[in-house]
């Protein structure tokens, strides 16, 4: 009841935006905003040289990807390991004396890999599975400290100097998307903080993007493979990648039912 | 600054006035040998004038300086300024025989040899790397970086007109 609420409030504000500003995308949305597009790209074009950004980041973009399940290998993880390598997850070490299915299960893991297969046919999609950006994202409204947040630019993310490590969420999140770092971490990167006592996810690279590199390591490691299956982009630019992919191929959120309109789309699911 | 307690009170006794001189001595003592220089002989930092801000406003308010680029940082995506920790990090981190950093938060390197000394504990490296690891976008020229803090500057100048004319002789800060 409160989401229609908040829908529809929403709604309003996106529609006066869109006569103030420039288009407006929500999510897959085609663009409502033919009229203001030059405006939007010339926008994009002057923030997206490639220079780490001295203004702060702002509602001009939302970031997103595009995920095409049916190009998703079975068996590949390059995706993962980007992200590990990118992220320092592969610095983390098994704590001494815990149990190797434990650890499995509780390491920090932002894609995860997920295999799906239809019961009656028999058929397989693989798709990876990570933070889906939600436009109203449930982790943000059970924080109770305010850690959980969205940026102006849409990518969630939690701010460890105020993260409790209460978890909930952890409990929220419909995507099992959240790790915790349970344990003191000896080896981190510079770009990637990480400590015990907080909760973690993806943040779509968020350190590239400041940089004024639009990729994401996951998307770049996917396309050096060959498979194309994850694009990376503005949701807001409708000359983006991702909008682009967008536009040629019907894709859906997972669990749209819930409407947090998620700025993650799949395809061939 | 510390001395300021002592010259100002003209009227003491004579034993008070003692008293003040030997404070006075001892302060002179710890400042050469306590506060002096931090600074890790092997560090970049070791090589240049300053830091990214004049010493003096440094050592009081690098706490407040690292605390706002933090919220500009996770919150508005800006990185590239001058006050960024991992900038601190990359300046100051010392160096052993064989050219591998050494952590910034070890026994008596930068950061802990200050800290232990005034007791104050440093949770900053919980979760932050202590020496530079992967590539960063502000490790190159720190310095170069520019100022968000308001009013930093003129805090700055502030700090380093009232080092020159009451700290005269504490010529290797830094
Ligand atoms: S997918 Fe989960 S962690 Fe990501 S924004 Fe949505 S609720 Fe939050
Ligand atoms: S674990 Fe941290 S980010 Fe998650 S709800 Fe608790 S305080 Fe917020």
């Amino acid at each position: 009841m409160s989401r229609e609420e908040e829908q529809r409030v929403d709604t309003q504000r996106r529609r006066f935006l869109g006569v103030a500003t420039a288009g407006t995308v929500a999510g897959t949305a085609v663009g409502s905003g033919a009229l203001t597009l030059g405006g939007l790209a010339a926008a994009v074009a002057t923030d997206a040289a490639s220079a780490p950004r001295t203004e702060p980041v702002s509602k001009i973009h939302r970031w997103g990807m595009f995920v095409d399940a049916s190009k998703c290998a079975d068996g590949c993880t390059a995706c993962v390991d980007a992200c590990d390598q990118e992220n320092g997850l592969n610095l983390q070490s098994e704590p001494h004396g815990s149990n190797e299915a434990k650890w499995q299960n509780q390491r920090s893991v932002w894609i995860r890999k997920v295999k799906l297969q239809d019961r009656a046919s028999g058929h397989v999609t693989n798709l990876p599975l990570m933070c889906q950006h939600c436009e109203h994202p449930p982790c943000v409204d059970v924080c109770p400290t305010g850690a959980s947040f969205k940026r102006a630019d849409g990518i969630v993310m939690v701010d460890r100097h105020t993260c409790i490590g209460c978890r909930y969420c952890m409990m929220a999140c419909p995507y099992k998307a959240r790790s915790f770092i349970h344990e003191q971490v000896d080896q981190k990167l510079t770009r990637a903080p990480r400590g015990k006592g907080c909760v973690e996810s993806c943040n779509l690279c968020a350190h590239r993007l400041d940089e004024g590199d639009i990729s994401t390591a996951c998307a770049q490691a996917c396309a050096d493979e060959n498979h194309h299956a994850i694009v990376f982009g503005d949701l807001k630019d409708p000359t983006s990648p991702v909008r682009q992919a967008m536009a040629k191929q019907a894709s859906r959120q997972i669990r749209e039912d819930l409407q947090l309109n998620t700025g993650v789309r799949y395809a061939g699911l | 600054m510390r001395d300021y307690r002592f010259t100002t009170v003209p009227g003491a006794s004579a034993a008070v006035a003692l008293t003040a001189l030997l404070w006075l001595g001892l302060a002179g003592t710890v400042q050469a040998t306590g506060i002096g220089d931090f600074v890790v002989g092997s560090s970049k930092a070791a090589g240049l004038e300053n830091c990214v801000e004049p010493t003096e406003y440094m050592r009081r308010n690098h706490m407040e300086v690292i605390r706002h680029q933090r919220d500009t940082t996770v919150y508005g995506g800006i990185r590239s300024t001058k006050h960024s920790l991992s900038g601190c990090v990359e300046c100051h981190v010392g160096y052993d025989d064989k050219h591998q950093p050494v952590a910034i938060d070890d026994d008596d390197q930068f950061c802990s040899a200050c800290h232990d000394y005034a007791a104050v504990t440093l949770n900053c490296f919980d979760c932050h790397a202590t020496v530079p690891q992967g590539e960063a976008w502000n490790q190159v020229h720190p310095t170069m970086g520019h100022s968000l803090v308001p009013g930093v500057e003129t805090q700055a100048a502030a700090a380093t007109a009232s080092a020159g004319s009451a700290a005269a002789p504490e010529s290797k800060t830094r």
